[in-house]
């Protein structure tokens, strides 16, 4: 069977049976992914690119630790959003940067918002929402970023994040509601 | 001042989870303040536009080097096992044994010094015959086949 057919569990079985081609076509399945939630969590490619390298080098590592009572993915989501919360955890202590200073130095995509262009385009929406996004606090923000960008289910977003159903429900709508302020905040059209 | 119940429920309705009483008493509320149904369109709208955001595509290089960074845990894993073992065997050795050894290694050493040639053309390296598949068999976004993963049986 071509690989390519094979569900993510048969493939870390394979992996875990020393088939290291398993491994890779996990690799490539969640590559980007894995890069896109770290980055809207982090907001800073170079970042996000690592954090992704160190989850899947997590994997190979810990491939044993895998056990098939959850789905490959809530495994892998966990791994990812584990590094970044420590990583954010880091940059706190070190206090040299905030999270909005990494947006300024980090970013390519500095959003001047023109009141008159904010509706012309979707690309210019995502942009001014991303943006947003970057400023909600970390607890409302990953869990709209899993929810409403990865499509999980919030079944597997409390898995992830070890946190109960109901805390994640309540935090979704609160973190849509602070959403809506910023972006009031920042005068888009829509919100006035 | 809007009802906190309504407010929490906003995604349960946008996702239409709510039960069909609560529904009803969803939109009959919404339905009366104006400023409450404001804020329940905006935040459709913006659930809308979230969805909407696709993946970043990642760097053509990622799997490379990924695999680059386990190859070279691995043989510093294995490096390392070998230096415990034998520094283990130092470690647990007495004196007889650690001198017969060292004497050993070193008559060995010298018959092959000894008896061995070094013909110098052997060890050139002709570099028109150097390919480094490796780097193309890792780099899957540069192979353009149906089934890359087919082509990586040289990685087991």
């Amino acid at each position: 069977m071509a690989n390519n057919r094979l569900t993510d569990e048969m493939l870390i079985k394979e992996f875990q049976n020393g088939n290291r081609n398993s491994y890779n076509q996990l690799v490539i399945r969640y590559r980007d992914k894995i890069i896109s939630f770290l980055y809207r969590y982090m907001h800073d490619m170079d970042s996000a690119e690592d954090l992704a390298q160190d989850t899947f080098f997590k994997v190979y590592l810990k491939k044993d630790s895998y056990k098939e009572t959850y789905k490959f993915s809530t495994w892998l989501f966990t791994i990812a959003a584990n590094l970044a919360k420590t990583e954010l955890r880091k940059l706190k202590r070190r206090k040299t940067s905030s999270i909005s200073d990494i947006n300024e130095k980090g970013s390519s995509e500095n959003i001047f918002i023109d009141e008159n262009n904010t509706e012309k385009s979707s690309n210019n929406e995502s942009k001014i929402l991303q943006k947003a996004l970057s400023e909600l606090e970390h607890d409302y923000k990953i869990i709209i970023i899993l929810r409403e960008i990865q499509e999980l289910s919030y079944d597997v977003i409390s898995r992830i994040l070890q946190l109960p159903l109901g805390t994640v429900k309540s935090r979704i709508n609160r973190g849509k509601l602070k959403l809506r302020e910023i972006l009031i905040n920042y005068g888009v059209k829509n919100y006035k | 001042m809007i009802d906190n119940r309504y407010l929490d429920k906003i995604t349960d309705y946008i996702e239409n989870t709510l039960s069909k009483s609560d529904k009803t008493e969803f939109e009959l509320y919404m339905n009366k303040d104006s400023e409450f149904k404001k804020i329940v369109n905006d935040i459709k709208s913006d659930t809308l536009a979230l969805n909407k955001i696709e993946d970043i595509e990642g760097p053509s290089d990622f799997l490379f080097k990924l695999n680059q960074r386990i190859d070279e845990y691995e043989n510093s894993s294995i490096f390392n096992q070998l230096s415990n073992t034998v520094s283990n065997i130092f470690l647990k050795s007495d004196t007889f044994t650690l001198l017969t050894g060292a004497s050993l290694i070193i008559i060995l050493s010298f018959s092959f010094f000894k008896f061995s040639s070094f013909g110098g053309y052997n060890n050139i390296v002709d570099t028109n015959d150097f390919n480094d598949s490796s780097i193309a068999v890792n780099d899957l976004d540069s192979l353009n086949v149906e089934d890359p993963v087919l082509l990586l049986d040289n990685d087991k």
